[in-house]
């Protein structure tokens, strides 16, 4: 038995689990622009905190139902467990060595601080650490281990890369309980996440979205970690993430600001959007024109429609969840549904019905698709460059988009309505 | 036999270069000389061929098109990959010209 | 720009690429390049005129300054060559690594004389500090087309205020700076 036969699959509703627990594929940009979302909203300190805290409560749940899977009894076992899991879902290469009483943690070549260094490293200083993520990862171990209760263990991050240290460096640290004001880790399994998810209704173009989305699915199956526990595939450095860790991350910070500062969260609200539009732009674009995809699907055109189903497509061969398209008037009108995605469990075990739509993700989601669908001619092999997205997606001639049903809401699907300028 | 070396699109700075060849025919040419220059093929998946050098670049090539993208090793700093990228863009194109000379091409 | 200089730049084939930019604020108002290039000539002509400004008050430190002066880069790829045209406008131009120097001085005397020959007659509008931070972040921040939103979460400062930034007031361009900083890496901000 290895780390890879805990990897399952939900075909209906193109959901992916790890031991049970749902993860799915994100590539850096997504990835720290999530986290700097965070940290925006909350202030460097308490977004730091949340996302270590998320990232803990997201990786205990895993390796606990690892552990089991696997029959990782011993300490010495887990930790073993933990140090195969985390390069293999490209999270980088993390040398741990705990105990009962705290310890430390090492890494060169982690996917949070490693690709800040690559993407923002020549443009800007940091000061701050990059990897809450690897963090919580050696808070949840040490739990998990030694049999410790949730939230007795915390990480601090005392060296980055991305703030041109040689490594990472960790201190673990055990941590008196209570004092916290947060609620009791959601754990969300494979039976939550298709309990939480619609019937899974074909769309228009459902055969071959379904046969590509099957095709990346199975492409998926043979990513893992390389040496340095990095995953470059479809030119994009992507990794395997919790998706407990996004959602904690994000709604927490959603819920704290709108009880603490109301008139700022919807602008928290659109960076979290635009963390889907970001994702969209950048890693289905760069899927989009990668060798890889050349072969698995051929050389694009430019027809819209069928970029439209590509990038539904990807979406399902990364466990986004089932997104198909309801309807697509080129020119006009886009709307998609889904019926799972990767955010709504979590939301609705946590806080309950929500009181409005907030499908954060899935809306900037749905309307990047749709601009990089309509305004990008990709059988000339565009350049995907700020300059395209601030033409495409930058503050003038947005596209309308109305989330008219959420599941977070009750109703049985999602659906986005994308209005073209 | 093949394109000249431009920049490819990468989610990464200057990490990905379009080598494409002149004709998909040449497919087996440049799969056969990577490999005499001691790149390695690592698991392909149907229709596309990955060959990996000894410091980690890699060619992903796409026999049904002539598609063919270097990557250069992630880990190269960002200012060293076009370097790199020229020299074993070059190193396969001596031994692609050497072969069509000796074939009287 | 006119043909005139399109004739310099054809009669210099070591010219790879040249840009013109708007000073003070490092805008570019002109880019030429010989060949479909990789460069974000927005960004390029930003270095560009921050190291035009940023030479020229080094020089005025070590009273060396002179209207006339000009920056000579040699990279490993690309020769280099920055000077400021007018108060309001700087030029740089980038020729092949080859070319000999001698004729790339020869070059650049001659597009120095036709570029600014060609350019407008203007006076730099004077704008208040929030709206030269603002333009700042704009230009050199992380994410630029999310900027303006993270400022307004680490502020408190509603959208709106932040896109008229000419009317924030003294403590408000405060904590826009302070941010700014924090988002740049930078100490402080000059600007």
């Amino acid at each position: 038995m290895s780390v890879e036969s805990l990897r399952t699959f939900d075909k209906a509703q193109s959901l992916t689990f790890l031991a049970g627990i749902p993860y799915v594929y994100h590539c850096h940009h997504y990835n720290l622009f999530h986290d700097q979302t965070v940290d925006d909203a909350l202030g460097d300190e308490a977004g730091l905190e949340v996302r270590t805290r998320s990232a803990r409560n997201a990786f205990r749940s895993v390796l606990e139902a690892a552990s089991k899977e696997l029959h990782a009894t011993t300490p010495v076992e887990k930790v073993q467990l933990a140090r195969e899991l985390f390069p293999w879902m490209g999270l980088g290469n993390l040398d741990i060595s705990t105990s009962a009483f705290g310890g430390e943690a090492r890494g060169a070549t982690l996917h949070y601080g490693f690709s800040w260094r690559e993407k923002y490293g020549a443009q800007v200083k940091r000061t701050l650490p990059a990897d809450a993520v690897a963090s919580g990862f050696a808070a949840a171990v040490t739990e998990v281990a030694y049999g410790l209760p949730s939230g007795s263990a915390w990480t601090v991050e005392e060296e980055c890369v991305a703030a041109k240290a040689a490594q990472c460096r960790f201190r673990i640290e055990r941590r008196p309980l209570g004092g916290w004001e947060e609620p009791l880790p959601t754990v969300i399994d494979t039976a939550a996440a298709i309990a939480a998810a619609g019937p899974p209704e074909r769309g228009v173009d459902e055969d071959r979205i379904a046969k590509i989305g099957s095709g990346l699915t199975d492409f998926m199956k043979g990513v893992r970690g390389d040496e340095r526990g990095l995953v470059q595939a479809f030119s994009v450095f992507v990794a395997a993430q919790l998706s407990s860790y996004y959602n904690e991350s994000i709604f927490e910070m959603i819920t704290r600001l709108e009880k603490r500062s109301p008139e700022l969260a919807p602008v928290a609200e659109d960076l979290a959007r635009e963390a889907g539009r970001v994702c969209v732009f950048n890693t289905f674009g760069n899927v989009l024109l990668s060798p890889e995809w050349e072969a698995l699907v051929g050389p694009l055109g430019n027809d819209p429609a069928d970029i439209v189903s590509f990038c539904l497509a990807i979406a399902r061969g990364l466990g986004f969840g089932h997104w198909y398209l309801h309807e697509y008037e080129p020119r006009k009108r886009f709307v998609m549904r889904a019926s799972s995605s990767y955010e709504v469990p979590f939301y609705v075990s946590r806080y309950g019905k929500a009181d409005r739509p907030r499908g954060y993700f899935l809306g900037g989601s749905a309307h990047a698709i749709a601009a990089l669908a309509e305004g990008v001619r990709w059988g000339e092999r565009p350049k995907l460059d700020g300059e395209l997205y601030m033409k495409l997606l930058g503050g003038r001639n947005r596209a309308h988009v109305e989330q008219t049903k959420c599941q977070m809401r009750g109703d049985e699907i999602s659906e986005l309505v994308v209005t073209l300028p | 036999m093949m394109r000249p070396l431009q920049r490819d699109h990468s989610c990464m700075k200057h990490l990905a270069f379009r080598m494409d060849l002149l004709s998909p025919s040449f497919a087996d040419v440049l799969r056969e000389i990577a490999l005499g220059l001691g790149f390695v093929e690592e698991a392909p998946i149907v229709g596309l061929s990955k060959l990996v050098s000894p410091e980690g670049h890699e060619i992903l090539l796409v026999p049904r098109t002539g598609r063919a993208q270097l990557r250069v090793f992630y880990m190269t700093p960002q200012e060293e990959r076009r370097h790199v990228a020229e020299d074993v863009y070059c190193r396969i194109a001596r031994v692609f010209v050497a072969r069509g000379a000796a074939n009287g091409g | 720009m006119n043909p005139s200089v399109d004739e310099a730049v054809r009669d210099a084939p070591q010219l790879v690429g040249l840009f013109v930019a708007t000073m003070p604020d490092c805008l570019l108002y002109h880019s030429w390049s010989r060949s479909a290039t990789e460069w974000a000539a927005d960004e390029v002509a930003g270095y560009f005129g921050d190291l035009i400004r940023a030479n020229r008050e080094g020089l005025r430190a070590l009273s060396a300054w002179s209207a006339d002066m000009q920056v000579t880069i040699e990279s490993r790829d690309a020769l280099v060559v920055l000077k400021e045209l007018t108060p309001s406008f700087a030029m740089g131009c980038v020729f092949d690594r080859n070319a000999p120097l001698g004729l790339v001085r020869l070059h650049m005397k001659r597009l120095v004389d036709r570029v600014t020959a060609a350019l407008p007659d203007v006076a730099p509008a004077e704008r208040s500090r929030g709206e030269k931070i603002v333009e700042f972040l704009e230009r050199y921040a992380p994410d630029p087309h999310a900027v303006l939103l993270r400022v307004s979460l680490r502020t408190g400062l509603a959208l709106d205020r932040l896109r008229d930034a000419s009317s924030l007031s003294a403590p408000e361009v405060e904590s826009v700076e302070r941010v700014a900083c924090q988002l740049l890496g930078l100490a402080k901000l000059a600007v």
